[in-house]
């Protein structure tokens, strides 16, 4: 998975095309996040792998290839599991730190 | 909703964490399958959540590796009921007791509502569902509702259409019945003449089967016929050539006369209430029955009224448990003399209400003469009232010997 995070040309990678030829979803196989919104008020993300950083302004979910910050007003988390996290709040902007 | 009773059995707990590894405490707990919830941050060392009371012991050797301090800050949920009950068993004894006792109640028939019936009297639809062992107490499951319903169709002629359903302990017995009809019914192969019931004047006669005998302005005797069931057929010289028989069916209205005689004493004996009033209390339980105690002596003439209610929780669970109260409201007899406005008022009641009970009966008056005396004591209100009502009704026809029969039996005799 390193040769994921190292791949500068943003070339596609044997694991990403083998599952592309297949047809097979990436969360399951390569372990990446998935994440489902409502508007900006709501976020769920599944295949976490637990939160780095956790303000009212700020929340930083650590994910297998990257970590996903999240950034906005009132952010809290209402349900926070091992499978997924949820967060709710006036959501600003989403980034993927690598 | 499901969660949050889960949650509410199982035991929940708020708490505030506080340290530097705060977020690595989360994550730990998240990976060791700890579920977490409502997790709000008040700043970046200090965080609250929610926690099921189970997963509270697994959470040591985390405190202890990250160095943060925790604190319970709320508890909710039956384990905390418990442990606050536990010096109250009996409480406890009577609260299962009681949820036991309206599960149970909540499986029988505490009350049955019969609706729609207008001829045949709710005591009747009682008595049937009680041959049926459906009564105050029954079990719902016990209760075939579609196998009433054909039952009560089949049982009951009146009955054309039925339903039987349960609204929480009600039992609702919807029924509708037969349209009476005002034409005589079918006598299969009997034939019937139409009669006059009582002395008439014909005022008008429609005849749909039968042959009239009589016309407008006739005056008729009770047994009179009116319209004949036996119609003659006759031949090309006039005679009877063969009799037709079939039930005869018509309208006849007849101008009637009825007597109309009222007595009124000049000196009545009224009971008029004094205004005094008494409740008494009372309560019933299945065949238990408690009552207050009056709280003043017994009047010497009183009259009751009784105002018993079922209890009812919500819309429609009733329970086997009566209420009211008895009102006594004492009466004394005192002697009246009437004027003759007042015995003149008194007689027009009883005149109108007479009037009142002829029209209920389809009768139509056209006339009311009455006179008032006085006739010693007494007042004497005597008339005649001139109403039109039907007078036909139904009576056997006399069957009589075909004449072409009689006329092979005569040529016999002759022979």
């Amino acid at each position: 998975m390193r040769s994921h995070n190292a791949n500068p040309n943003n070339k596609k990678t044997e694991a990403d095309e083998i599952l592309d030829l297949f047809g097979l979803p990436k969360d399951l196989f390569l372990g990446m996040p998935l994440l489902s919104m409502a508007g900006n008020r709501s976020l769920c993300v599944s295949n976490h792998r637990g939160i780095r950083q956790y303000s009212s302004e700020m929340i930083v979910i650590a994910a297998k290839p990257f970590s996903i910050q999240i950034t906005g007003r009132n952010l809290c988390i209402p349900d926070f599991s091992k499978d997924q996290v949820e967060i709710t709040g006036y959501m600003e902007g989403i980034s993927f730190i690598p | 909703m499901i969660r949050r009773l889960y949650r509410f059995a199982t035991g929940v707990l708020t708490v505030r964490i506080t340290g530097r590894g705060v977020t690595r405490f989360m994550n730990l707990c998240i990976k060791s399958g700890i579920h977490i919830w409502n997790v709000v941050c008040a700043d970046n060392a200090q965080f609250t959540f929610c926690m099921y009371l189970k997963d509270l012991y697994e959470l040591k050797p985390f405190l202890r590796k990250t160095h943060v301090k925790l604190r319970i800050l709320k508890r909710a949920g039956i384990p905390f009921l418990l442990g606050q009950y536990r010096a109250r068993k009996v409480f406890a004894l009577v609260i299962f007791l009681v949820i036991g006792a309206v599960c149970w109640l909540s499986t029988r028939v505490w009350r049955i509502e019969v609706v729609g019936n207008s001829f045949i009297g709710e005591d009747v639809v009682l008595k049937y569902l009680k041959e049926q062992n459906i009564t105050y107490g029954s079990a719902k499951d016990c209760i075939d509702n579609d196998e009433l319903e054909l039952s009560l169709r089949q049982d009951f002629d009146e009955i054309i259409w039925a339903s039987v359903y349960t609204e929480g302990t009600k039992l609702v017995v919807h029924i509708q019945e037969k349209i009476a009809s005002d034409r005589p019914q079918e006598t299969g192969d009997v034939c019937m003449d139409l009669v006059a019931s009582r002395d008439a004047q014909i005022v008008s006669i429609i005849t749909r089967h039968g042959a009239a005998q009589v016309v407008s302005g006739d005056e008729v005797h009770a047994g009179d016929i009116l319209v004949s069931g036996r119609q003659e057929i006759l031949d090309d010289n006039g005679e009877v050539k063969e009799y037709y028989y079939q039930s005869a069916d018509a309208d006849v209205m007849g101008h009637v006369v009825y007597d109309y005689e009222d007595w009124i004493p000049e000196k009545l004996s009224l009971e008029q209430k004094t205004g005094q009033v008494q409740n008494q209390y009372y309560m019933i339980f299945g065949n238990y029955q408690w009552m207050l105690p009056k709280l003043y002596a017994d009047y010497d003439q009183y009259e009751t009224l009784d105002s018993k209610k079922q209890l009812c929780l919500m819309q429609s669970f009733y329970l086997p448990v009566f209420y009211g109260h008895i009102t006594y409201m004492e009466q004394k007899t005192v002697e009246v003399t009437l004027t003759k406005d007042e015995v003149k008022a008194l007689a027009l009641e009883h005149l109108e209400q007479y009037l009142e009970d002829l029209e209920e009966n389809g009768v139509s008056i056209f006339d009311k003469n009455v006179m008032i005396e006085k006739v010693g004591a007494n007042y004497h209100i005597y008339g005649e009232i001139s109403a039109s009502e039907s007078i036909a009704k139904p009576a056997l026809t006399e069957i009589l010997p075909q004449p072409s029969a009689a006329q092979e039996e005569e040529s016999d005799e002759s022979e």
